[in-house]
């Protein structure tokens, strides 16, 4: 307490040195007026608001100190919080099926826009936060969902839901088409040809006219349910939906029916990731993020390891894509440049490498609170920016650090009973 | 004589300087082997060639392991060979050097039966130490991707079984304790138990050992080749061990080998090794003239 109060006046000290002359000597006409009172007023209110503010900082620090020391020696589920996380996860869940009915049209875009980059985010969140594979040009699998869709009911008039499974599966394709030449690459020079990669799919979309339809892109259908049509007047004979359970035409029926699909696809692909981490092969990735030559002495073929990981992340990356092309009923290569991976990445880094819970907050954070602060749009990098330095410095692991998973050793191992005697099979 | 591995004429050039020349010795089964030499002699060149992670340029590397029969496998073949004119009219053996062109390397080497440790340590410093060892028995658990995520039971046993496994080796080596910790932060002597007992979880036939006693105090080391010991007569292990520590090595070998700027200079047993006037010259130089 006495030490907040002496920092404090320190603070309010330079605050009032630094104020005189930026607020107390107002300039008019060719001299100085004295404004006195307002740098009082100004270095009193950092005082009071800082005194305070340092007080639960240091309160806040010596509990949490106390609570990272036990997880620091590794025993990482603390008893006594087991009701929190299925807690967590019903509540998140009600909160997203109840969302669609609190918001209006333009949030639930937003919210859905939101989804797609947690997608993104969750398939990136495989290469680099798990397998260590620093990918700059992830936006290429994106794209190439997004154009399977897109391209594909084109020329082929293929369905939504056709396009979403082989959307995924080509976009897969591509990445171990990438992931293969650069097997033996690390860091920036992994970067280096990743980013590549993007630029050359774009370039391609942008440039191939007479496939892709180039700059101008091509439009992509609203997804049907069952055959039936989402619009006022169902084209070629079908039945629209509302006519079809028998209520009133609304154009909001769509957007409900792409997010709620989202929120299904999200949530498995969530369940799914968190397996694989505690799976043989998420296992495998870590360890070869952590030492690929001690990875190559215990049997591992970094091969297949390396590309089962870029072939994963595009896959979800493919997911996300079709969604896309579904969501804005219309693709062009503006949509897939750098400046997306860069945001993708972000998100990674942001939520914390290989930590799903964090790429969901990061995800939501940097895709909705640019939408809210539409104002400030001028500052939205600067502010992603401010962001990055801010967690350098004090969360340099991402706003949530992946928890190790704890294992029981069997009862009969403990007490010293079995033992590795016995085993005659050398 | 039973041996495990026998080495052949291996020889290893890097550019103009050769490292090998000509190396030949022999493994026996259910014995400690110890290489040794000076700084620079070769012996983990030699370690790198066995264990797949260097191409050897000339000579011959066979493991004789239980599940190959008595005919023994080739151990340089799978890290995948260049091609020869005369493959071109044998297309069985141009198949085979195709498959392990495109699907060989060192992993191929461990799964034939020879797991290593390192002079520096190589853990996954950021696993926690039982998940060290269960990445090592990754190639045992059986069970598909969707097996997995769908949490079968048929996944479930596999898993409990690695977990299983993994403690028993933990116990085997006294690290239970920090079985959940993460393997970055456990003191070095800890390290070098976890690094051997995640090799042993590849279940190898033959272990070798980089320098394991290297940075240990003289208790640590004196636990270590009681358990080494314990793995050749319990586990019926074979060990090849480089090491620099005299004490340990004449203590626990059963057969050395001494390199000396690539050649072998002298082999036998300890007693023999100790009173060898090639190895003193090479260990304490010669007098002059």
């Amino acid at each position: 307490m006495g030490h907040s109060w002496r920092t404090a006046c320190w603070v309010g000290l330079v605050a009032l040195l630094l104020f005189v002359p930026i607020t107390g000597l107002v300039l008019s006409g060719y001299g100085l007026q004295l404004h006195w009172q307002r740098p009082l007023w100004l270095a009193g209110a950092v005082f009071l608001g800082y005194w305070p503010f340092v007080w639960l900082w240091n309160r806040w620090r010596s509990g949490s100190q106390s609570s990272s020391r036990t997880a620091q020696s590794g025993h990482a589920a603390r008893p006594g919080r087991a009701w929190q996380r299925p807690l967590g996860i019903a509540l998140a869940l009600l909160l997203a099926l109840l969302l669609p009915f609190l918001l209006g049209k333009y949030g639930l875009g937003v919210v859905t826009l939101a989804l797609i980059y947690i997608l993104l985010g969750l398939g990136l969140n495989i290469v680099v936060g798990l397998a260590g594979l620093l990918d700059l040009g992830f936006v290429a699998f994106y794209a190439v969902g997004a154009y399977t869709y897109a391209l594909g009911y084109h020329y082929f008039h293929m369905s939504f839901w056709l396009a979403l499974p082989l959307g995924a599966l080509l976009a897969a394709c591509f990445g171990m088409v990438l992931g293969f030449p650069v097997l033996r690459l690390h860091g920036d020079y992994l970067a280096i040809v990743t980013l590549g990669f993007g630029e050359i799919i774009r370039l391609i979309l942008n440039n191939w006219v007479s496939l892709t339809g180039g700059p101008n892109g091509v439009s992509a259908p609203f997804p049907t349910l069952f055959g039936l049509e989402f619009s006022r007047r169902a084209k070629q004979g079908g039945v629209p939906l509302h006519e079809f359970l028998g209520i009133d035409y609304s154009a909001d029926h769509r957007a409900i029916f792409l997010y709620l699909l989202l929120v299904l696809v999200v949530c498995t692909m969530i369940y799914i990731l968190v397996r694989l981490k505690r799976m043989p092969i998420g296992r495998t990735w870590e360890a070869l993020r952590e030492n690929e030559i001690a990875c190559r002495s215990l049997g591992i073929n970094h091969v297949t390891v390396k590309l089962s990981a870029f072939g994963l992340g595009a896959l979800v990356g493919g997911l996300g894509g079709v969604f896309f092309a579904a969501l804005q009923g219309f693709v062009n290569p503006t949509s897939f440049t750098f400046f997306e991976s860069a945001h993708i990445l972000a998100i990674v880094v942001l939520g914390g490498m290989g930590s799903t819970t964090g790429v969901i907050v990061a995800a939501l954070f940097l895709t909705v609170l640019p939408e809210m602060l539409r104002d400030f749009a001028d500052y939205r990098v600067l502010t992603v920016g401010i962001a990055m330095v801010l967690m350098m410095l004090w969360r340099p692991r991402g706003l949530r650090q992946r928890r190790r998973p704890v294992f029981q050793i069997p009862t009969a191992v403990a007490s010293g009973q079995a033992g590795v005697g016995g085993r005659d099979d050398r | 004589m039973n041996p495990l591995l026998i080495v052949q004429d291996l020889s290893m050039r890097f550019g103009g300087v050769m490292a090998l020349q000509d190396v030949g010795f022999s493994v026996q089964k259910q014995s400690v082997t110890a290489l040794i030499g000076p700084n620079g002699a070769g012996k983990t060149t030699v370690f790198n060639c066995i264990t797949g992670f260097y191409q050897a340029t000339a000579g011959t590397l066979r493991l004789f392991a239980p599940a190959t029969g008595t005919a023994g496998v080739d151990l340089r073949e799978m890290l995948g060979e260049p091609f020869r004119v005369s493959d071109f009219w044998q297309p069985g053996v141009l198949g085979r050097r195709l498959f392990f062109k495109l699907f060989g390397g060192p992993h191929r080497v461990n799964r034939a039966g020879v797991a290593r440790t390192f002079q520096n340590i190589r853990l996954f410093n950021e696993l926690t130490v039982l998940e060290n060892l269960l990445v090592a028995q990754h190639a045992r658990v059986a069970a598909g991707l969707l097996a997995g995520v769908l949490q079968t039971a048929h996944f479930r046993r596999q898993e409990q079984a690695a977990v299983a496994r993994a403690s028993d080796w933990l116990r085997f080596f006294d690290l239970l304790g920090d079985a959940n910790r993460l393997a970055g932060e456990l003191p070095y002597g800890h390290q070098r138990r976890l690094e051997i007992a995640r090799a042993l979880c590849t279940e190898p036939c033959l272990l070798c050992l980089d320098e394991p006693a290297a940075g240990l105090n003289p208790n640590e080391t004196r636990q270590l080749s009681r358990l080494i010991l314990q793995l050749r007569d319990q586990y019926g292990l074979t060990v090849l061990l480089i090491e620099h520590d005299m004490g340990l090595v004449m203590d626990i070998s059963d057969h050395l080998v001494v390199l000396d700027h690539g050649v072998v200079i002298a082999q036998g047993k300890p007693e023999a090794i100790q009173q060898d006037p090639k190895v003193l010259a090479a260990y304490l130089g010669t007098a002059l003239p």
